[in-house]
């Protein structure tokens, strides 16, 4: 029997955590399922130096950021420990944690589609006023998947 | 002007670069976040948003935080940095005297020893 692929993107917050509960709950026990975390994070900006001490001094402040964000791939594994503690085998779970390439809905979007996943798993942050200023990554994501199946955990 | 007053044009550059770049508010904020850091070498910057119907302070954007603090748990307007009433600028340079932070015991552990808030506000 083929596998479904099931995609969660993960941004490390506490809604992200519900769907991670709900993916237990839903597929854990169904080994045709499989389950892939996934995070886009914004890279630090590339700087010209300039021969500019000044600008030696952020870079260097910049590679220690990345760092940090290269560090911050522990805390998907993190979540993909937890699958794996809740009935996923290691063949079931896998995780991308990389940089951002348009913006954070059309990443999961063309993700789903190039790499063919059958379910999109995502969770929505209730009253957030910065959705004023930026569209809701889960209405857009609705809104351009054709033939995938969208779950949206509140 | 005395010379620790004056803006290096290199940074100025860098950060209109940074706004202007993207189209995407989401990737600016993270990366205006990151350029704070990195110019002011400090420990880590967030954009917060004001909800005024829950009166909650909502994250834009952040960096150079723990995923740990950032969920620290929702910041309240009256019960996070206590703001002026004109909502002026402040700056606590000491996080372990006074009451002027919601969660100080959080922002002990991260290792956070001074805060500044700028209100970013339009009239």
């Amino acid at each position: 029997m083929a596998k479904q692929k099931v995609l969660v993107p993960y941004n490390f917050t506490d809604y992200d955590g519900k769907a991670l509960d709900f993916v237990i709950q839903r597929f854990a026990d169904d080994k045709s399922i499989e389950v892939t975390l996934f995070n886009a994070y914004v890279p630090v900006p590339e700087i010209e130096l300039r021969n500019s001490p000044i600008m030696e001094k952020i870079s260097r402040n910049l590679g220690f950021l990345q760092h940090k964000i290269h560090a911050q791939e522990g805390e998907i594994r993190q979540a993909r420990e937890k699958l794996l503690q809740n009935g996923f085998s290691k063949d079931r779970v896998h995780y991308i944690y990389r940089a951002i390439k348009k913006d954070v809905a059309q990443d999961i979007i063309d993700l789903a589609i190039d790499s063919g996943f059958d379910v999109v798993v995502l969770n929505r942050n209730p009253s957030k006023i910065t959705r004023f200023f930026s569209r809701s990554v889960s209405n857009i994501v609705i809104n351009n998947l054709k033939e995938i199946a969208v779950n949206v955990v509140t | 002007m005395a010379v620790k007053n004056k803006i290096d044009l290199d940074i100025f550059k860098l950060v209109s670069e940074v706004i202007t770049k993207s189209d995407n508010i989401d990737t600016m904020s993270n990366q205006l976040t990151q350029i704070l850091v990195g110019v002011l070498g400090i420990m880590g910057a967030t954009i917060f948003v004001l909800n005024p119907e829950l009166e909650e302070l909502e994250i834009l954007a952040s960096s150079g935080l723990s995923i740990n603090y950032i969920n620290k748990g929702p910041i309240l307007v009256d019960k996070s940095i206590k703001l002026a009433p004109n909502r002026e600028p402040v700056i606590i340079s000491d996080i372990t005297t006074g009451d002027r932070l919601q969660y100080p015991e959080k922002a002990e552990e991260e290792g956070i020893m001074a805060i500044v808030s700028l209100p970013i506000t339009h009239s």
